[in-house]
């Protein structure tokens, strides 16, 4: 073994002399070199290629160790800014993700930056050890081939001639050739096909690099853009912090509020699916719920199409939600609560008006009643009588009242029934314990059906605000129609006596049953002048007139003073031949009542809201005379039954209210001196009214006042784009037009992205009646 | 005269080693609980603030220098990298002029990003810091003299409650205290004054600072995706030529091999003729599904219609293939060019491309 390592030692020696001996021939010119320009020139542009290669990594290694530098410098500013962030600083969880964010996107980056160019350049570049060891070998396989070559030349040209020798130099250029040509074939096959790969291998590399950069740029953009802006709104926040005590807890909360709703007017269609669900599993209970409102909320808001020239900052917005689609959850739970706020002031602020307003005139109805009983006479008699007379006074301004308008108004009073019996009325309860069981029916029966429905009336002010358009409609509808009919009910008063007196009666006969006890006193006094006047049944009757007339004569305006003296004029020339000289004094009582109605109609019709006030107000003034009417009648039946009289003071309530059964006689012998009695009382009582109207009139001015903005009205804001109404509910708006808002009925469209709100220039010409529908509130700017 | 320098100086000295002295002994006495000392909780609570934020400060700065150093290697990094390239780019290459020209502006891009980097960030935070060190040294003037105020204060109340009662060593000390409590005052007083301001400006700077640097940011990496897109396109249609180039490599290839036969038959026609033939390399081109400019899928969340010629009709639920722009004018913000995938599908060609806005569509 070892003779044979010896042995192929030195082939190899033997082998590289002869290399050596050849190399020095042809550099001395005295052997010819085989040369391949063509195969030189591959092997020139492998060399390149190599350099290029191994240049392009040893670049591309940099450079990704740059993007990690860059990234980690990247996280540390974020992570500075992060430190240095107090918590109630504006945006404080923006930060946060942005930074997060920033840190995933750098991160991937790299990461993809590192898998699709360095494995890929590797790859690339273990194919070029190989070819280059094969390139080397065929050089020297070429100079073995051109030495064996030269070989066999001179033996052929030398002198001795040794066929031997020659034949075995022959087989061995033969060998020499078969193994160059062999590896030459190879390299001239494989040289030109790596020199091609290179432009795939650069397009690839290039490719994969720029793409990534030109995404991982474009998100990084974004992620920058919200940063800014989280910079701006902090800005202004600082702003505010600039005139204020920095530790202020209460001046950083409102902020923080009031740029909660914006967020969701882009998350709006994304959140309008899942609020369909909620509505259809949760029914609104307070009221009927809207047939339509599913449709829409499964529509949901449309998107605006952005327009081509300016989309930048909406559009971009579009991308910041997609990346931070789980961060804006949050502020839609938010946005919510400052609009709930609000609306439950505005509607303690609507009905605090109604309850001082209500009592207050009744109040002040009350106490003259009770200051003009002559405490002097009957002082044990009066002071019974007191409590029942507060009591019957308030009761009998509610049922008169009613009473009028179930008369004149049927169909309100059918469907004022249903409402009353459901609300039910604590006075009636307590009114039967004071009464017999025939009279406690009739009087439980009309209070029931008659007081409640002026709270049945009162309960429908905030539901009529509450309902949709339609409703609105309706109750202007029910409002114009008791306008209308007391209208009518006055008209006959004024034309023919005859047709008026059944009228009076009806509607007197209520409240004459009720006060009967408080006219015993009275009574007593007058029994005397009642004997010895006699009157006439129809001069007794215009008397009734003019007692109605002096108390409507306060509501009366001093403008139309004028028209009642040339009225006063006409009347009297009618009614002189028929009255006698001793009813002089009824004349101008009766023309002035007859005034009264025409005024009257005037303001109703031009107005209907104005209309509701007055008749109020003409109605309970009306209640006063009918109380001081039975006084007198109820004397002579004191007088003619002494025996009845010895029965009520053993049990006064009853024998009292066995009385209330004859209210009709007893008008009839009203005696004539009580007129100066009734008139020294009117008088009394007139300065009262007028208070309470004055107070009824302020009421109607504070209405008026109110009405510049609608009822709950919470902001304004501005038409940003076209939208045309899809429902009857919805409201159209049209570019550039202001909409007063005011709250939503329904969460779920209010969650759905749906405001609520009536156009501005629509409000001011039509006020209350304007139309009030639904919107999407992206369609739209919020203004200040 | 020697003399008289001599005293004027050692007389400083003294003075100095004096007040250290005095002030010395007025802290053991403090600590030792023996002299009450002036407190100032809200004062404390400033420099407290103070501090932080200085440190703050510092550290920020210190990441945004950083910031700006890893901005500079990447840049560098990029410009060798686009140099690398266009050295290995052939003129016979399609869009070399395009690549030069990206490769400029990129490097541009990096190096305006990087001065204005340098200008609104790093300058102003160094002016916001150099406010400091001033204000430092105040506050530890502030503290000596207040030293020397609750001394000055102890040595009148311990004079006056002396048995022996001068009254010309009363007056002194209560001039002194009266001066040392006024010099106190004074540099209490424009330090209260300062400190809250200086607090309340962290905030501004903050704000400028990242606003800046955000700012900058979104508009550099912006132009960059652009850029980078435009070179995206170039590599796609390079791609594309090479395809139509093999064929001419293939002839070439064949080309050389004839020529190489030729001259070994030349060398050797005395004896033996060539065996020898290059096998001929067939290279065959497939289909692909998809248009080779596609950059993404997006599917539609909204209907679209068009309201320009040039725009893409779309439909909820619709496949749309997102292709680059030909002109980089012609990108918009918030628009995207696309041709619907089952127009692809079924005609294999891009003749109904058209714009539409990204917003209404959803990446796949």
């Amino acid at each position: 073994m070892a003779e044979i390592k010896t042995g192929i030692f030195a082939k190899n020696v033997q082998k590289r002399i002869n290399r050596a001996q050849e190399k020095v021939l042809q550099k001395l010119g005295k052997a010819d070199e085989t040369k391949d320009e063509q195969f030189e020139q591959c092997v020139q542009n492998f060399k390149r290629q190599e350099f290029e290669g191994s240049r392009l990594q040893r670049e591309m290694k940099a450079y990704i160790a740059a993007v990690k530098g860059m990234q980690q410098a990247s996280m540390n500013l974020t992570e500075s800014l992060h430190e240095v962030y107090e918590p109630d600083w504006h945006g404080k969880d923006d930060v946060m993700t942005i930074g997060k964010n920033c840190d995933a996107l750098w991160e991937d980056f790299h990461q993809k930056l590192v898998d699709s160019t360095i494995n890929t350049l590797e790859t690339y570049l273990t194919q070029f050890p190989d070819l280059k060891v094969r390139v080397a070998k065929r050089s020297r396989k070429l100079i073995d081939y051109d030495s064996a070559r030269h070989h066999l030349e001179t033996l052929q040209t030398s002198t001795m001639r040794n066929e031997k020798r020659i034949a075995k130099a022959e087989e061995d250029l033969k060998k020499a050739q078969r193994v160059f040509d062999d590896l030459n074939v190879g390299l001239q096959d494989e040289l030109p096909t790596l020199w091609d790969s290179r432009v795939g291998f650069y397009v690839s590399t290039f490719k994969n690099v720029s793409s990534l950069e030109a995404r991982f740029h474009r998100e990084i953009s974004f992620l920058c853009h919200k940063l800014y802006e989280v910079m701006n709104k902090l800005a202004e926040q600082h702003s505010d912090k600039m005139f204020t005590i920095q530790g202020a807890p209460s001046d950083s909360g409102p902020l923080r509020l009031a740029r909660t709703p914006s967020p969701p007017d882009d998350e709006s269609p994304d959140s309008s699916p899942a609020a369909s669900p909620n509505h259809t599993l949760r029914p609104t209970s307070p009221g009927p719920p809207r047939p339509k409102s599913p449709s829409q909320l499964k529509m949901g808001p449309p998107k605006p199409p952005p327009p081509k020239v300016t989309p930048t900052r909406e559009l971009q917005q579009e991308q910041i939600i997609d990346l931070f689609d789980g961060g804006f959850p949050e502020i839609s739970v938010t946005s919510p609560q400052p609009n709930e706020r609000p609306g439950e002031s505005l509607l303690d602020l609507d009905f605090d008006p109604f309850k001082p307003d209500t009592s207050t005139p009744i109040g002040q109805t009350q106490s003259p009643v009770s200051q003009t009983l002559p405490w002097d006479l009957w002082t044990g008699d009066a002071a019974q009588p007191a409590q029942p007379a507060t009591d019957a006074g308030f009761t009998a301004n509610w049922a008169a009242d009613f009473g009028s308008s179930a008369t004149t108004v049927t169909d309100e009073s059918a469907n004022t029934q249903p409402a009353a019996d459901g609300q039910g009325w604590p006075p009636a309860d307590g009114w039967p314990t004071d009464s017999t069981p025939q009279p406690q029916g009739e009087t439980a029966t009309d209070e029931d059906a008659t007081v409640p429905t002026f709270m049945a009336d009162f309960d429908k002010m905030p539901e009529a605000e509450a309902e949709a358009p339609e409703g609105d409609v309706a109750e202007g509808e029910g409002e114009a129609s008791p306008a209308s009919e007391p209208e009518g009910g006055e008209g006959p008063v004024t034309t023919p006596p005859t047709d008026t007196q059944p009228e009076e009666i009806t509607a007197s006969s209520p409240p004459a049953e009720t006060p009967t006890s408080t006219v015993e006193s009275p009574v007593s006094a007058e029994p005397e002048a009642a004997e010895q006047a006699e009157l006439p049944v129809e001069d007794i009757e215009k008397e009734q007139l003019s007692e109605e007339s002096p108390d409507s004569v306060p509501v009366q305006e001093t403008e139309k003073e004028s028209p009642t003296e040339a009225a006063l004029a006409s009347v009297e020339d009618k009614e002189s031949p028929i009255e006698e000289t001793p009813t002089i004094d009824a004349k101008p009582e009766e023309e002035t009542s007859s005034l009264e109605a025409r005024p009257g109609d005037e303001p109703d019709n031009v107005e209907p809201k104005p209309t509701d006030e007055p008749d109020k107000v003409e109605t309970q003034p009306g209640e006063v005379p009918d109380n001081i009417e039975p006084k007198p009648g109820d004397a002579p039946d004191n007088v003619e039954p002494q025996p009845g009289d010895e029965t009520s003071k053993e049990g006064a309530a009853n024998n009292g209210n066995e009385e209330e059964k004859m209210p009709i006689p007893s008008v009839v012998i009203e005696p004539a001196s009580s007129n100066e009695g009734d008139d020294d009382r009117d008088g009394d009582i007139t300065s009262p009214i007028a208070t309470g109207d004055n107070g009824m009139i302020a009421d109607c001015q504070t209405t008026k006042d109110s009405s510049g903005m609608p009822p709950r009205f919470l902001f304004k804001v501005e038409t940003m784009h076209d939208f045309e109404a899809a429902n009857p509910d919805e409201l159209e708006l049209k570019k550039g037009d202001i909409v007063l808002v005011v709250p939503t009925e329904l969460a779920e469209d209010q969650d759905a992205g749906w405001l609520t709100g009536i156009r501005e220039s629509d409000w001011q010409q039509r006020g209350a009646s304007a139309k009030k529908g639904l919107f999407p509130e992206n369609f739209t700017q919020r203004l200040e | 005269m020697a003399e008289v320098g001599k005293g004027v100086n050692a007389g400083k000295l003294a003075s100095n080693v004096q007040k250290r002295l005095t002030r010395a002994q007025e802290k053991v006495m403090q600590k030792l609980g023996k002299a009450d000392e002036t407190k100032d909780t809200a004062f404390e609570e400033q420099v407290a603030n103070f501090n932080k934020q200085m440190n703050e400060g510092t550290k920020l700065q210190k990441d945004l220098k950083a910031y700006l150093l890893a901005v500079k290697t990447m840049h560098e990094c990029s410009k060798r990298l686009h140099d690398c390239l266009a050295e290995m780019y052939d003129p016979e290459w399609f869009g070399k002029e395009e690549v030069d020209s990206i490769a400029e502006d990129t490097d541009l891009l990096w190096q305006d990003f990087h001065e204005k980097l340098l200008d609104n960030a790093v300058i102003s935070m160094d002016a916001y810091l150099a406010q400091f060190p001033d204000i430092k040294a105040r506050i530890a003037k502030r503290e000596r003299k207040l030293v020397d105020f609750d001394s000055a204060r102890h040595h009148f109340a311990s004079v006056q409650k002396g048995k022996k009662k001068d009254e010309a060593k009363i007056a002194k000390a209560e001039e002194d205290l009266g001066r040392a409590q006024k010099v106190f005052e004074e540099i209490n007083y424009d330090l209260q004054e300062e400190l809250p301001t200086l607090w309340n400006s962290r905030v501004g700077l903050y704000v400028n600072t990242f606003r800046s640097v955000s700012g900058l940011e979104e508009t550099f990496h912006r132009d960059m995706g652009k850029l980078n897109q435009n070179l995206s396109d170039i590599m796609t249609k390079l791609e594309e030529q090479r395809v139509a180039k093999k064929g001419v490599t293939t002839a070439s290839t064949g080309k050389s091999d004839d020529a190489a036969n030729h001259n070994q038959e030349t060398s050797d026609a005395p004896k033996s003729p060539s065996k020898n033939e290059a096998p001929t390399v067939t290279n065959g081109s497939s289909d692909t599904e998809l248009p080779p400019s596609v950059l993404f899928k997006v599917k539609t969340m909204h209907d679209y219609s068009a309201t320009d010629s040039d725009e893409l009709d779309l439909k909820a639920g619709d496949i749309v293939l997102v292709l680059p722009f030909a002109n980089p004018d012609e990108a918009d913000d918030g628009w995207l060019m696309g041709v619907k995938e089952s127009h692809w599908l079924q005609n294999k060609n891009l003749l109904a491309k058209g714009v539409f806005p990204e917003n209404f569509t959803q990446k796949l």
